[in-house]
């Protein structure tokens, strides 16, 4: 053995110091067997069993109680939450048990899709892969999200794997937001646990944020920003472990994160912007704190971090800026008039759709509410709690993190104005990061209670699980929770959607590139399966026209400057929602019968007259070729 | 407010994450240090052990077998099953490996890197494929990844493999009987979940319907149209195809009779008999127990076609 210096005596004893010593409990469990696991694995698919059948039952339109699926949840949630509480579980087990409940969620989320994407962003996403499949090369224009072309990132790692298994954009895609999900857990369980230094806190915080309204559907759709948020995640928890790495260690740390934040970038806009804010931050407390001279700096990363996003903005992506400037200012000015009182709050428990069925159970509307209770108290025990456990002085991170927790609830204030939801939702999505740790760090004390300890444990996973479950409601429109229609059988034959059989149809006797004026909803089928370039709402404010009842004579010149050859009319008033246009419409009591437009919304293109190409009772295709 | 104490008044560790203590801190009285400290405080290894520690090398053999699979096996599935790792595992192990050379790594922070390089090498690689000849091929991509993989593993290999703490070389399962059979029921009731919900349902309550569409075909001297008839409707159901042009009725089918999901396509000729002042061919759909015309499309043709 060589011979071992004084300084080399002190390194070997600050890591064995940093080697925690288990309690005795924890020896016991880490014997090599799987603790609670199989219990828990037991459990959590009866729960995914009850979910697949209530959404069975809701997609053969035979309107089940809603309370299926959520009971379904809460069995996936609860047992874990449950075990996550006990001071048993080895640090392995609690990790095992945090991505366990990350990939069944969703799991669930793909059991209410499963024969493709249906999810609004799902669809340019989808066919942006699609393109580079066929063309070999990224950013091929889409002009239903135009701004997603400009930032492949999850495209490109989403066609790497269809190239080379062979295997369709679809399951590809859905491999790669399962192991973004994934790489999420872990990453929150490595940033909580990075900060709070304890793996109990880490498990409870990073299953907490599965209490996130968009933990069970938005965020994992195939979309940019549910790869970019785990990225995100892996940054911040590499920026802690660097914080507390040694010199040596340092170099590595911020290799990786540097790493990351390159492919973050050409990932998604919003994420960058969000983490340059955290990074700018950090380096201002750094720079103000009287210890930032022991800490790792973080300039030079705020510095790469600024540079490479502007580089990206100018170079390759600069419709950013216009893509995203009317949508926050149209929520600066709706906050405003919402908080003079110069227009109405948006309404609770309204979801984001339009047209019937935006209807809540009223115990629905109670859990949703509990949710935010529950939440609230907690968040306020925990940052008292954190107040006295954590020196913020010293880490700048941990103060950031622990304030975003008090962020959330003013991004869920911001839900109250019509125009600002979305981005109240989005940011709600990141901060609710904080509230896992904040809520997880309640877990050191609160269950060292002497005597029986299940019943405080009980309590403290009932919470959780009605968070999560409170959480969903609130995040996603009541219609759209379960799964609808778009695929069923007949006669023992497969028939499909209205607005899927128009994608189709097109994508069969049109040529790929026609351009059409259409409803968001029948513009991604268009677009998707239909290989054409849509001009909608969005983009083109064509549903002012398309739904007017009579035209006023400027519109067909309108639309010939813009090249578009075809128009499509759909009569369902819900054709403009983008998360539930897409399915077949049903009679009570599977729920309400679609409201139609007036049928003069499709007869003034037959007056110009323009020829109907397309005819399945509510969606009408005219050519304008030609027409008068 | 201090870190609880214990009542011997020392700090108590936390199951820690990568954490560290404060310089000078000193061994408990009577403690040993492990065998291993030295190698975990960061001792240099020797390069013939290092040569020798086989971890990374299967790394390169696994990604190398990956490639060959992906190129000799024509099944999906199969060829999936070796992409995952290829893309998803093993890219992210050797870059870490290759960064973290002989530094401490808690498997928690390995397998969060190993994911997150991973996507990290997708992401910059189909940039950089996007500028070379040939673009994101798959010939580009498995050539791409395996150097990735090879580079990062060798570099990893010269520097010194990342150390892991004593703890997690001793990890060993222990499954029983009961675990076993909780483990299946787990396995099975996600399996079931998923063979329930991809099964496709009756749905006695969905609006059933049909489309009818039409489109000019031919030529000028020899026009036609295209008519085709989808049924998406509950039921087996009968229509009556007319074709209108000018002022005659001609019908293209009196009796269709379509399953759902079925769907039929007509190619009617049209002869140049007489010019008329529209060319404006209606076809109109009727379906058995509905009154009335249920869909119908026009084309419209040059002036001079027009049938009989």
């Amino acid at each position: 053995m060589s011979t071992i210096t004084a300084r080399r005596r002190r390194e070997i004893a600050e890591v064995t110091a940093a080697v925690p010593s288990p309690p005795v409990a924890v020896r016991k469990s880490s014997d090599g067997s799987l603790g609670g696991v199989p219990l828990v694995a037991a459990i959590v698919g009866v729960g995914l069993v009850l979910c697949s059948i209530a959404d069975s039952l809701s997609r053969a339109t035979l309107a089940p109680t809603p309370w299926i699926y959520w009971a379904g949840v809460a069995l996936i949630t609860a047992p874990v939450f449950y075990r996550l509480c006990s001071p048993l579980p080895t640090t392995r087990e609690r990790l095992a048990l945090v991505c366990m409940l990350g990939l069944a969620l969703y799991a669930v989320k793909l059991m209410r899709a499963p024969f493709g994407f249906t999810q609004p962003d799902e669809y340019p996403h989808l066919f942006n892969v699609e393109q580079i499949l066929r063309y070999h090369h990224l950013f091929h224009s889409d002009s239903l999200l135009s701004i997603t072309a400009d930032y492949p990132g999850l495209e490109g790692a989403t066609s790497a794997l269809a190239m080379v298994t062979g295997m369709s954009a679809t399951a590809a895609g859905i491999v790669v937001i399962g192991a973004a999900r994934l790489m999420m857990m872990v990453g929150l369980f490595g940033l909580i646990g990075g900060i709070s230094r304890s793996s109990r806190v880490a498990g409870l915080g990073a299953a907490i944020y599965a209490g996130n309204a968009n933990f069970l559907l938005f965020g994992v759709q195939f979309a940019y920003e549910s790869l970019a948020l785990p990225l995100l995640v892996v940054i911040l928890a590499c920026i802690a472990a660097r914080d507390r790495a040694r010199a040596s260690d340092s170099r590595a740390w911020t290799i990786v994160t540097l790493l990351c934040i390159a492919a973050l970038v050409p990932t998604h806009h919003l994420t960058s912007y969000l983490l340059i804010i955290i990074l700018v931050t950090l380096t201002v407390i750094q720079l103000t704190s009287k210890r930032f001279s022991v800490a790792a700096p973080m300039w030079p990363i705020a510095l790469f971090t600024v540079v490479l996003t502007l580089a990206w903005l100018v170079v390759a992506a600069s419709a950013t800026v216009g893509y995203l400037s009317p949508v926050a200012g149209a929520a600066f000015e709706s906050t405003l008039h919402t908080l003079t009182g110069e227009s109405p709050p948006r309404a609770a428990f309204s979801g984001g759709g339009v047209g019937a069925n935006q209807v809540n159970d009223l115990g629905e509307k109670v859990v949703g509410l509990a949710s935010i209770a529950i939440t609230l108290a907690a968040v306020v025990g925990g940052l008292i709690y954190a107040r006295r456990r954590y020196r913020f002085r010293d880490q700048p991170l941990t103060l950031l993190i622990v304030l975003s927790s008090v962020g959330y609830f003013g991004a869920t204030a911001l839900r109250v104005a019509p125009a600002a939801w979305e981005i109240g939702n989005r940011l709600a999505e990141f901060l609710f990061v904080g509230v896992g740790f904040v809520i997880g760090s309640i877990s050191i004390d609160a269950f060292r209670v002497r005597g029986r300890r299940w019943p405080v444990h009980a309590v403290f996973a009932a919470g959780a699980a009605t968070i999560v479950v409170g959480g969903a409601i609130l995040g996603w429109p009541a219609n759209t929770r379960l799964a609808n229609p778009l695929v069923v059988v007949a006669d023992g034959h497969r028939i499909q959607s209205e607005t899927y059989e128009v994608g189709r149809w097109v994508g069969s006797h049109l040529a790929p590139g026609t351009r059409f004026a259409a409803p968001e909803a029948d513009a991604a089928t268009l677009l998707l399966y239909g290989r054409g370039y849509v001009a909608t709402n969005a983009t083109d404010y064509a549903d002012f026209i398309l739904q007017a009842p009579t035209l006023q004579g400027y519109e067909i010149a309108l639309w010939r400057s813009k090249h578009l050859q075809y128009a499509v009319v759909d009569l369902r008033v819900r054709s403009t929602d983008n998360a539930a246009g897409y399915f077949f419409g049903v009679h009570p009591p599977a729920g309400p019968t679609d409201e139609l437009l007036p049928l003069s919304v499709a007869t003034k293109f037959t007056k110009l007259p323009a020829p109907e190409v397309f005819d399945s009772g509510n969606i009408r295709v005219f050519n304008l070729q030609g027409a008068g | 407010m201090s870190r609880p104490r214990r009542p011997d008044g020392s700090h108590r560790p936390n199951a820690l994450l990568g954490a560290k203590v404060p310089p000078g801190a000193r061994l408990p009285p009577g403690a040993k240090v492990p065998a291993d400290a030295e190698r975990l405080a960061g001792a240099k290894v020797s390069a013939r052990v290092k040569m020798r520690d086989p971890r990374l090398w299967v790394v390169v053999a696994g990604a190398l077998l990956c490639a060959a699979v992906v190129v000799l096996v024509p099944i999906t599935l199969v060829r999936a099953l070796f992409v995952v790792p290829l893309c998803l595992i093993l890219p992210g192990y050797a870059i870490t490996a290759a960064v973290f050379a002989k530094r401490h790594l808690e498997y928690q922070q390995r397998l969060m890197l190993t994911l997150g390089l991973s996507f990290v090498a997708l992401v910059l690689g189909s940039l950089l494929l996007d500028v070379v000849p040939g673009g994101l091929q798959k010939g580009s991509w498995l050539i791409l990844l395996v150097i990735v993989i090879v580079v990062a593993s060798v570099v990893g290999t010269l520097r010194g493999l990342p150390l892991e703490r004593r703890r997690s070389r001793r990890w060993s399962f222990r499954v029983t009987r009961v675990d076993a059979l909780l483990l299946l029921v787990g396995a099975i009731g996600a399996g079931s979940a998923f063979a329930i919900t991809r099964h496709p349902r009756t749905a006695p309550n969905a609006v059933g319907y049909s489309a009818l569409w039409m489109l000019p075909s031919g030529s000028a001297h020899a026009p036609s149209v295209n008519i085709g008839v989808i049924s998406n409707e509950q039921h087996p159901t009968r229509y009556r195809l007319l074709l209108r042009m000018g002022r005659t009725d001609r019908i293209v089918d009196s009796s269709l009779m379509l399953r759902p999901g079925q769907q039929t396509k007509f190619v009617v000729p049209l002869s140049v008999s007489r010019s008329t002042s529209s060319g404006m061919v209606t076809a109109t759909l009727y379906k058995d127990g509905t009154s009335g015309v249920y869909r119908q499309v026009t084309a419209d043709l040059p002036a001079r076609s027009v049938t009989r």
